[in-house]
């Protein structure tokens, strides 16, 4: 169904309709928090919170433009908010974050998915050691499928220079997957 | 290794390379095994970071969307809010000038006196009017949150106003 019309569909107070919104864009707006926040408990609170405050505001969304790209900017600018408060100490540690501390060993995780050789463990570990400057345009490119342009527009760089940091970005990649032991040479 | 090596490694990925440039470059990468593995390793990482549009990075919570919809209000019924909304004000406004009227026609009342009557009707009460009965209405509802007493004999220090 388009996505306009499910927009349509909740505001008119069929709340059902946004499930499917959630559905589709979960998995991105998942990905989208944890390249800013490095830890999916935090990825998964600030998705939760992306969805809510969207639904909240969903009398603006303006359907010329992809739902995805208004929620992916949402997520994007909730997790740099939220990255850049003093956070309180954590209360309890959540099992899936001990689960991602575990990922260095040499047991894989239950979901470990192999793709040419490189688990997708093996990528968030590592992706959080890229620096933010070349995550963030790994994340804009990959995750919010945003066009050399656009991401040039938005962090105002030149289009070269985010060409160069994006193979900077996959090449710290590689490096660091290869120390692990999970990459193909390069 | 060759210049510009970022830009070429890009553009074979994204497939804006031009003809000419792309047949250089495979040139280069059939002679140069350095150059090749690089090429291979940023097309395994690409291909990686590009199924991420699909596949969540790290596990996520089963009832992750059952939760966030617990958390949503309900859904309010279409056009409630828009018959809410001028319904309360236009109360509000006829309540708050209803109460000026009736204050200033006290005023008046107090400095002229009563005003005179056939005989026949001066002993009985004056029947209200349709303005008073509409203030008494709204007071007794609560709307201006003022007394009866307020409304009907207040001195014109305690005037009160619409609020």
């Amino acid at each position: 169904m388009d996505e306009a019309e499910l927009v349509r569909r909740v505001l008119s107070g069929e709340q059902e309709a946004y499930r499917l919104l959630v559905e589709r864009h979960k998995v991105r707006v998942f990905n989208r928090c944890y390249f800013i926040l490095g830890s999916a408990a935090d990825a998964e609170d600030l998705a939760q919170e992306t969805f809510f405050r969207a639904y909240q505001n969903l009398s603006k969304y303006d359907a010329r433009f992809s739902f995805a790209t208004w929620i992916l900017t949402i997520a994007r600018n909730l997790s740099l908010n939220w990255k850049r408060k003093p956070q309180a100490p954590v209360a309890a540690v959540d099992p899936r974050e001990e689960w991602v501390e575990s990922l260095g060993s040499e047991v894989p995780g239950p979901e470990a998915q192999v793709e040419e050789g490189m688990s997708l463990a093996a990528i968030r570990e590592a992706i959080v050691a890229v620096q933010p400057e070349f995550r963030e345009v790994l994340a804009l490119r990959y995750i919010q499928e945003l066009s050399y342009q656009e991401i040039s527009d938005l962090l105002k760089v030149p289009m070269g220079t985010v060409k160069s940091r994006l193979f900077h970005g996959r090449d710290r990649l590689i490096k660091l997957l290869h120390e692990k032991g999970a990459a193909p040479a390069s | 290794m060759i210049d510009d090596l970022d830009k070429l490694v890009e553009g074979l990925l994204e497939g804006t390379l031009s003809e000419g440039d792309s047949e250089r470059f495979l040139a280069h990468l059939a002679r140069c095994s350095t150059c090749r593995e690089l090429v291979d390793a940023h097309k395994t990482v690409h291909r990686s970071l590009a199924s991420l549009a699909t596949r969540a990075i790290a596990p996520m919570s089963a009832d992750f969307t059952d939760r966030l919809l617990g958390r949503l209000p309900a859904p309010a019924s279409p056009g409630a809010s828009g018959r809410a909304g001028p319904s309360l004000a236009v109360v509000l406004a006829v309540a708050g000038g209803l109460t000026v009227l009736a204050a200033i026609g006290g005023l008046i009342w107090s400095r002229s006196g009563p005003p005179t009557l056939p005989a026949a009707s001066a002993t009985s009460s004056p029947s209200p009017s349709p303005a008073s009965t509409a203030v008494e209405a709204v007071t007794t509802s609560g709307i201006t949150g003022l007394t009866d007493n307020q409304v009907k004999g207040g001195s014109p220090g305690d005037e009160p106003g619409p609020r």
